[in-house]
């Protein structure tokens, strides 16, 4: 049951006693929803139960628990769900973004202020919160000692500002052409403009006028600080500004990026 | 098959391109050196077997000159750059 004041006097059913036990055992009066939702005083001692396929949230305001109240939340839809601070503030040591079967205890401090126990991550344990791919086989030459992408390319929306970004990167089918002995290639993966890594600074270069292939790969942990669309690609010239280097040459090797955002 | 990356090297071998695919739109001149036309690409993959194997030779009689001239034979010259 939802947290009341009871009067001098009043006698409880038996029901209002179950429900009390209930809720003294951890459990209480579940509220679903299937759709963001913002809490009201009435959820106080209950659990609200989110179960939607999309992303959702579920927003704490100022001015409607007391000191040591709790609602428990819980998610056992597919889209992840995201206990967002509105007028109140919310402070955690684990993650505010909930996948699919994760839960957590949000702790009124005061009437302005929660704390939300994340049941899953407690102790700071990280956790996969989304996982995004792309792969290409479509090839790329470039002669020029001009970035060009190489169409390798993959965007993700961060849950959580205070995400990584685990981006894992295979370029496949790497060449220098045997036109001229200086001959070489650089990659870079980026993310938007900026340079995250540098995968091969001069790489294939052998002094000989012959053709090399090769594959590059890396992994990198980037920290966009955002949670607005962002997008990792990577990029390769030819340091020679002459003959050519190419990625998936022969247009059938697939490249693949991989991101994963790993939740603080 | 050539590829067009190939096809590109043998007609604008100065560079000043970059390629996506194998159809002449996904060309992008960089700059104002040296380019080709649509026909002469498109012409290019049939040519580009020959053009090699003219090239190869011509690399295979050079080094023979050269080997010649130096009085050393090609393992001998291979031992020098070891």
């Amino acid at each position: 049951m939802s947290k009341q004041t009871f009067t001098t006097g009043q006698v409880l059913t038996a029901a209002q006693m179950t429900s009390l036990q209930q809720t003294a055992m951890g459990g209480g009066s579940t509220t679903a929803k299937v759709a963001s939702y913002v809490l009201v005083a009435a959820d106080a001692g209950t659990v609200v139960q989110m179960n939607a396929a999309g992303a959702t949230t579920i927003t704490v305001n100022t001015a409607l628990f007391a000191a040591g109240d709790t609602v428990q939340i819980q998610n056992v839809g597919a889209g992840v769900c995201t206990v967002t601070a509105g007028t109140a503030t919310v402070s955690t040591a684990g993650s505010l973004a909930l996948s699919q079967y994760e839960g957590g205890q949000l702790y009124f401090n005061t009437t302005s202020a929660a704390l939300f126990f994340d049941l899953v991550q407690s102790g700071g344990t990280q956790k996969i919160i989304q996982v995004v791919s792309a792969t290409t086989s479509a090839a790329v030459v470039n002669s020029t000692s001009t970035y060009a992408d190489t169409g390798l390319t993959a965007t993700i929306t961060p849950t959580l500002a205070t995400s990584t970004i685990l981006v894992m990167v295979s370029q496949m089918g790497c060449s220098k052409s045997g036109a001229s002995a200086a001959n070489a290639m650089t990659l870079k993966l980026v993310r938007g403009a900026t340079t995250v890594a540098l995968m091969a600074d001069e790489g294939l270069y052998s002094g000989v006028a012959s053709q090399l292939k090769a594959s590059f790969a890396g992994n990198y942990i980037d920290s966009p600080a955002t949670t607005s669309a962002t997008t990792y690609k990577t990029q390769f010239f030819n340091p020679n500004n002459v003959a050519s280097c190419a990625v998936q040459v022969s247009g059938t090797e697939k490249s693949s990026i991989i991101l994963i955002e790993v939740g603080a | 098959m050539a590829t067009s990356g190939e096809v590109l090297e043998m007609l604008c071998l100065a560079g000043g391109w970059i390629i996506v695919g194998d159809t002449f739109e996904g060309i992008t001149w960089t700059d104002e050196r040296p380019r080709c036309t649509k026909a002469e690409f498109e012409a290019g993959f049939a040519q580009y077997d020959a053009w090699k194997s003219k090239q190869d030779a011509k690399a295979a009689a050079d080094k023979a000159t050269l080997l010649a001239k130096l009085g050393i034979t090609a393992d001998e010259a291979k031992l020098l750059l070891s």
